[in-house]
């Protein structure tokens, strides 16, 4: 069996050329080999995820109405948010998705197991899978509905973000449509789909330190079984249906590992590599996702961040009842992540186009490959804009602990500890540099993009160009949002 | 061995599913009743919007969709020990019995206020919110009629309105 061991990556078209270093982390860490091959090890990851979402979900309903005295806000959407985020993604990409509790109750009804696995034949695959096994339209086998699901949200994230109740709402409904997906579709289709958290994650975990890859390609080639995505009585076919043999992009692993276990040839690793190492965007679904995101981290930044009251209360509906002033906020919010960025990014895509007077490739693929720039850039914004919410709301982490329904419990002693912000004249000081990095690994990345395409570094200068100064125009505007 | 794999998280999950909902039941209904053992507890919530102190639970999936009614005046032992557990839904309030000179006692929006006290005249006892919270905050009054030997509200008349600054009629 070939291995890599320390050495380049053999250059590849969609890989940053800069990418000089990859790590097998199943043969620098053993240990990690043999943890990850294990049966339990996923569910081990979800059930303690599981009792904090279904503590979560309780608090939402029974739990008092205070936002910043209840488990389910303060958890959720401070410390998960950030942890998931700032730490998460960029370096572990889709590890949430191997961790999640809301499809565990889909994957039973489907399985009819928690740990085991069940050798068998369903449609095609190595498993006993029950349910109707339908197939999943191929029309919506992209992330569009996952793209509307996560901006119909967010318009709507003044509640969701500060009401227990609508909350444990939005998860239960994600939980039961898991279940009905997982019922009447073959896989985890509400996780490839549906999922907005899945939506986001797909896009940022191209940044993402690790990857999930076959060691040979070789190897796979000559694999008959094919058991990676069909499974096998060693593991379940992959619930994401990607073939490992060609998987050249982290968007749509999630990081289950039954790869790892049902290969018969031991031929994929985890692998630790540069930051921003996948750069191909495949589709305008993900092109939009990725406007969609930053238009996002924009809005929010405004919204929850800003100092115009009248928008809050736009945005804050169910206080304000001011239907007129949220219309204004919802079509705005739409039009700018749909219409204007998408727009905006297609003309500076063709300026740049006619700049190099690039003929040989399609205004659609030009616009497809460099808006992958938005994606370092998007990421980072959001860090920026979830480093004020740990520091600030922070304080209501250590005291939700103890009473984490608002009941009046004092389960560690820390119930009355006091709201305070952590060092906040320091935010502007954290975030600025957190915007230029992004900037600056959007530019790095565009280039690679651009040098892949034109294959002359002064071409790539011209295409580039008016891009650059769009990514500098974003960033400038998200400084003096956050710096003033 | 294959047999059992599965049944252990099976086991655990449900364990789970049933102990979690049962622990939390067990916090009101064992625990705090342990805690305070010979007191009775009352929960009053204080609610703005509605401008009450109500003993109606007040949690996450009926405040946005009801409306609270006031607590009728609640009735206690001469002698009983009574815990009285504040709390607000809303914004902050404060909590005060001006004729057994308790509080104002601060109930900030999402905690709980614990205050413990023996009726021990029989009459009424006004309580009230002692800060400005709303526009309704002059509704957030109630009553705790101590009762005396027999039932009887003592010699008081109960239905006497209390002065407008919250004292008990002399």
């Amino acid at each position: 069996m070939a291995t890599i061991r320390n050495q380049p990556a053999p250059p590849h078209p969609d890989e940053a050329p800069s990418r000089t270093w990859r790590v097998n982390l199943f043969e620098k860490f053993p240990w990690l080999k043999r943890v990850v091959k294990a049966r339990s090890f996923q569910f081990s990851m979800i059930l303690p995820n599981l009792l904090l979402f279904y503590l979560f979900i309780l608090a939402g309903l029974f739990g008092t109405p205070i936002g910043s005295r209840n488990i389910i806000i303060v958890f959720v959407w401070i410390l998960w948010w950030f942890v998931l985020i700032t730490l998460m993604v960029p370096l572990l990409g889709r590890v949430w998705c191997t961790m999640c509790p809301l499809p565990v109750f889909g994957d039973w009804l489907q399985r009819r197991a928690l740990v085991k696995v069940r050798s068998g034949d369903t449609v095609g695959l190595r498993n006993k899978l029950f349910g109707l096994n339908k197939r999943w339209p191929r029309k919506l086998s992209n992330i569009w509905l996952q793209n509307f699901g996560f901006l119909f949200l967010a318009i709507f994230s003044a509640l969701l973000v500060t009401r227990p109740i609508v909350s444990a709402l939005v998860f239960g409904l994600l939980i039961g449509l898991a279940v009905v997906l997982a019922y009447v579709y073959r896989l985890r289709a509400f996780c490839s789909y549906l999922c907005p958290i899945s939506g986001f994650l797909s896009l940022y975990s191209m940044t993402s330190m690790i990857e999930l890859r076959s060691v040979s390609a070789d190897a796979c080639q000559k694999c008959t079984s094919k058991a990676c995505v069909r499974g096998s009585d060693q593991g379940w076919a992959c619930p994401w249906y990607v073939y490992m043999g060609k998987l050249d992009r982290n968007n749509y692993c999630g990081l289950c590992m039954e790869c790892v276990k049902s290969c018969p040839n031991d031929n994929i690793a985890l692998f630790a590599r540069p930051f921003a190492s996948d750069i191909k965007l495949k589709g305008y679904d993900e092109v939009w996702k990725a406007c969609i995101m930053l238009v996002l981290a924009l809005s929010y930044s405004v919204v929850l961040l800003g100092p115009w009251g009248h928008i809050k209360n736009w945005a804050n509906i169910s206080e304000s009842g001011n239907w007129g002033g949220f219309a204004v906020y919802a079509s705005a919010t739409t039009l700018l992540a749909l219409v204007v960025f998408p727009g905006l990014l297609y003309l500076v895509v063709r300026l740049g186009q006619w700049l190099a007077r690039a003929r040989e490739h399609t205004s659609r693929e030009l616009f497809i490959r460099l808006a992958y720039t938005l994606v370092p850039l998007g990421l980072l914004a959001w860090i920026a804009f979830s480093v004020p919410l740990v520091m600030v709301n922070g304080a209501y982490i250590i005291s939700v602990l103890s009473d984490p329904l608002g009941w009046g419990m004092n389960l560690f002693g820390t119930a009355g500890f006091h709201w305070q912000p952590l060092w906040p004249a320091w935010v502007p000081y954290l975030q600025a540099p957190i915007l230029l990095a992004g900037l600056f690994w959007s530019l790095r990345t565009g280039f690679h993009v651009a040098l892949d395409l034109f294959g002359d570094r002064a071409l790539a200068t011209r295409a580039l160009a008016p891009l650059s100064v769009f990514l500098t125009a974003i960033t400038m505007v998200f400084l003096a949002l956050f710096v003033g | 061995m294959k047999a059992t794999i599965d049944r252990v998280p099976i086991l655990v999950t449900l364990i789970m599913l049933v102990a979690l909902p049962l622990a939390l039941l067990g916090y009101h209904r064992i625990y705090l009743p342990y805690k305070f053992r010979g007191a009775r507890i009352i929960t009053l919530t204080a609610l703005a919007s509605d401008g009450v102190w109500t003993r109606e639970p007040v949690m996450g999936i009926n405040y946005w969709r009801k409306h609270f009614s006031a607590t009728p005046n609640i009735h206690i032992q001469q002698g009983e020990s009574v815990v009285l557990r504040l709390a607000s839904a809303d914004v902050l309030h404060s909590f005060a019995i001006p004729a057994l000179n308790i509080g104002p006692i601060e109930v900030p929006a999402g905690e709980v206020r614990e205050v413990k006290f023996t009726g021990e005249r029989p009459g009424p006892l006004v309580f009230l919110c002692w800060q400005v919270c709303s526009p309704v905050h002059e509704k957030l009054r109630g009553q705790i009629v101590v009762l005396g030997p027999g039932g009887q509200p003592g010699p008081e008349d109960p239905k006497l309105e209390p002065d407008l600054d919250g004292r008990s009629p002399q």
